[in-house]
């Protein structure tokens, strides 16, 4: 079954949208959006918003120092993900001294705070079919 | 060579300042939904000068987002001028049918013309930073 994109080695939630053909399809999206951005803003006030795209598919919506956090659709499901940054101001800080092994760290620390906020915003349970996992 | 527009409900976002403070530019993003798949993606960003007043901005935005829905009218009106053409492989001698998929075309176009519009009432209010700041 094809699958809805998300950035590689991120911390995945998926949610089941159902289909959104219809011409109000951006306005339900910017509902989710800012349910995203509030939850996680909540639970990690070191995430800030930001608005950019890792892909095409990838959607940006908050970033702190390590992490940047954010949603892809498809296939009838939002992979709400957080993944360690790979933007050009990350890669420059990283000439100077290595930040990915910090970055691994703290998304592990993180990790059950993470799966509570996936939880209240309505991801699927371990048990079900969309569990929560991890990307490869 | 593949070159047709990516396909989709093409969608302009709110206008978003680049920076804080002067000089600054208006950004904003064109998604899209893929109506089989249902991935979101974004096709692009509109970057312009921040000297430009916001509502011409904000045409200027919406425009260039339908642009996508316009070339599939143009390319429909191109095949309905071929159809009445009698110099045209594709010429059929009934303005009957040329009238027919030219008004097939009516709902699009008025789509069209209601997003170039803008919306109207609260909702004309500039959706600034719905998303956050760019950094």
């Amino acid at each position: 079954m094809t699958q809805v994109s998300f950035p590689q080695g991120a911390r995945v939630g998926f949610i089941s949208i159902g289909p959104w053909i219809t011409p109000a399809w951006h306005d339900e999206y910017r509902q989710l959006a800012a349910r995203i951005q509030t939850e996680l803003g909540i639970t990690f006030p070191s995430l800030d918003r930001v608005a950019c795209w890792r892909t095409a598919t990838d959607h940006v919506l908050m970033r702190n120092s390590y992490a940047d956090a954010g949603v892809s659709l498809g296939y009838g499901e939002a992979a709400i993900w957080m993944a360690i940054r790979n933007d050009r101001e990350f890669r420059l800080r990283s000439t100077w001294r290595d930040l990915k092994p910090a970055a691994e760290r703290w998304l592990n620390d993180v990790s059950s705070r993470l799966e509570g906020a996936f939880a209240r915003l309505g991801c699927m349970a371990a048990e079900s079919q969309h569990q929560l996992r991890l990307a490869a | 060579m593949y070159n047709k527009p990516t396909s989709g409900m093409w969608r302009t976002g709110p206008l978003r300042r680049s920076v804080c403070d002067w000089p600054f530019d208006w950004v904003t993003e064109i998604t899209t939904l893929d109506p089989e798949t249902q991935v979101h993606q974004c096709i692009g960003t509109i970057r312009q000068t921040g000297a430009r007043p916001i509502g011409e901005a904000a045409a200027n935005a919406r425009t260039i987002g339908e642009a996508g829905a316009m070339a599939r009218v143009v390319e429909t009106l191109g095949q309905i001028l071929n159809m009445s053409d009698p110099e045209n492989d594709e010429f059929v001698d009934s303005a009957a049918d040329c009238l027919d998929v030219l008004l097939q075309q009516a709902p699009a176009i008025q789509r069209i013309l209601s997003a170039l519009a803008g919306p109207r009432g609260a909702a004309a209010a500039p959706a600034l930073e719905q998303y956050g700041q760019q950094r």
